[in-house]
């Protein structure tokens, strides 16, 4: 498709999307970019069967337990900072969309804008997740397994099976968290990229597959949210 | 598909947000506020997850405009997480009607308690070693269990099977 002489390329170290050459190994850009995202999508499927074994153990434990996990989740868990946190994640993802929509469409300080917001988006996340909800958790003891140091409050006493209710809520949520921790850090990689006019209408394949990271992580979200906040 | 980025635009991407709040909304309005039961409300939350779920790997991911071939990739994924939940909860709801018959039917457990039983017997003693009724010819027992050489207290577990 684009015909750019090599010398070209080397000239500009590939740096401006308008220069961009695919691979020596492909045939063009396009079959570098439809392999590139099936290569994602592969590895976001292994990226979700990691969390069905943990929405498994969900299953499990909340067969054998149900009275635990109801109570368990309305008392350690504040729906509120859950909902906030889920807001959160979709404006981000939209962000990311619009993100890539302005580099297919060449609006680079567009592009820029929300890849910062949806960076920011991402660090109240994690801030919200950290300063609201662990630091709490491990001042007052709300923790898994045998370092489960809780001794209940307002009338609430906690049954043999809360550090249970714990570990799989720290497991999950935290997994998750360094999901975001990890999108954070592709997308503020995407955002230095960017500034080197890396991206535009004929090759933005890194922030397309970093895009699809981040909406991974708000798909997990979706169904942890409801699952260890509100129904428990 | 091939050689064209599908743009989607701004205005379409609004509506899908929209709807995404929108259902986030309702999923904490009828768990909060509509009791269908414990099994009941976590149905509703997970068709209301599934919704938005939809929508953002079908628009937000693309997958809606994309090459077929990844979402045959997510469609296997489906399949496989969703043989794991369902056989997991087939099995975990369905323990109380399969336990009682166990019980009629199934043979005892297979223990390994040759060790308890050689101690009941007074073939070993209560440290697992074997009681020596030649205490003065070591080296004849030599095809026993190899326990008799010397004060060999370490290899309890070998005395066992």
């Amino acid at each position: 498709m684009t015909t750019i002489p090599a010398h070209d390329n080397e000239n500009a170290g590939a740096a401006n999307w308008e220069r961009y050459r695919h691979q020596p190994h492909w045939r063009n850009n396009q079959d570098e970019y439809d392999a590139a995202k099936f290569g994602m999508w592969l590895f976001l499927s292994t990226e979700l069967l990691l969390f069905s074994g943990m929405f498994v153990a969900y299953t499990i434990f909340r067969i054998m337990h149900t009275e635990t996990w109801g109570n368990a989740s309305h008392h350690y868990l504040d729906w509120r900072i859950g909902a906030i946190n889920t807001v959160v994640l979709l404006i981000s993802s939209w962000t990311m969309v619009m993100a890539i929509r302005s580099a297919q469409v060449n609006h680079q300080r567009a592009l820029r804008f929300h890849l910062v917001v949806t960076i920011l988006c991402g660090l109240f996340f994690l801030g919200a997740k950290v300063g609201f909800e662990y630091l709490p958790k491990l001042a007052k003891g709300e923790v898994p397994g045998s370092a489960f140091d809780y001794i209940g409050s307002h009338g609430y006493v906690p049954s043999d099976y809360d550090p249970l209710f714990l570990g799989l809520y720290w497991v999950a949520t935290a997994i998750h968290g360094s999901h975001v921790l990890i999108g954070v850090g592709l997308l503020t990689w995407c955002l230095l990229r960017a500034g080197k006019k890396h991206f535009g209408p004929k090759h933005f394949t890194a922030l397309e597959n970093v895009g699809l990271f981040w909406h991974l992580v708000d798909l997990i979200w979706i169904f942890l949210f409801p699952l260890l906040y509100l129904v428990g | 598909m091939a050689h064209e980025h599908h743009i989607p635009s701004a205005r379409f991407m609004t509506i899908i947000l929209g709807l995404l709040l929108t259902a986030t909304a309702l999923t904490v309005y009828t768990a909060l506020k509509i009791d269908l039961g414990q099994v009941g409300n976590l149905i509703i939350a997970l068709l209301i997850a599934a919704f938005k779920a939809a929508l953002v790997v079908g628009f937000f991911m693309h997958l809606h405009w994309d090459n077929r071939f990844n979402a045959c990739v997510l469609l296997y994924c489906l399949i496989a997480a969703g043989t794991f939940l369902l056989f997991t909860t087939i099995d975990m709801t369905s323990r109380g009607a399969v336990d009682p018959w166990r019980a009629v039917t199934t043979p005892p457990p297979l223990v390994d308690n040759a060790r308890e039983r050689a101690i009941a017997d007074g073939r070993l003693d209560e440290h697992g070693n074997p009681v020596d009724e030649h205490a003065e010819d070591h080296g004849h027992s030599a095809e026993s269990d190899g326990t008799d050489h010397g004060a060999d207290h370490g290899a309890d577990e070998n005395v066992s099977h």
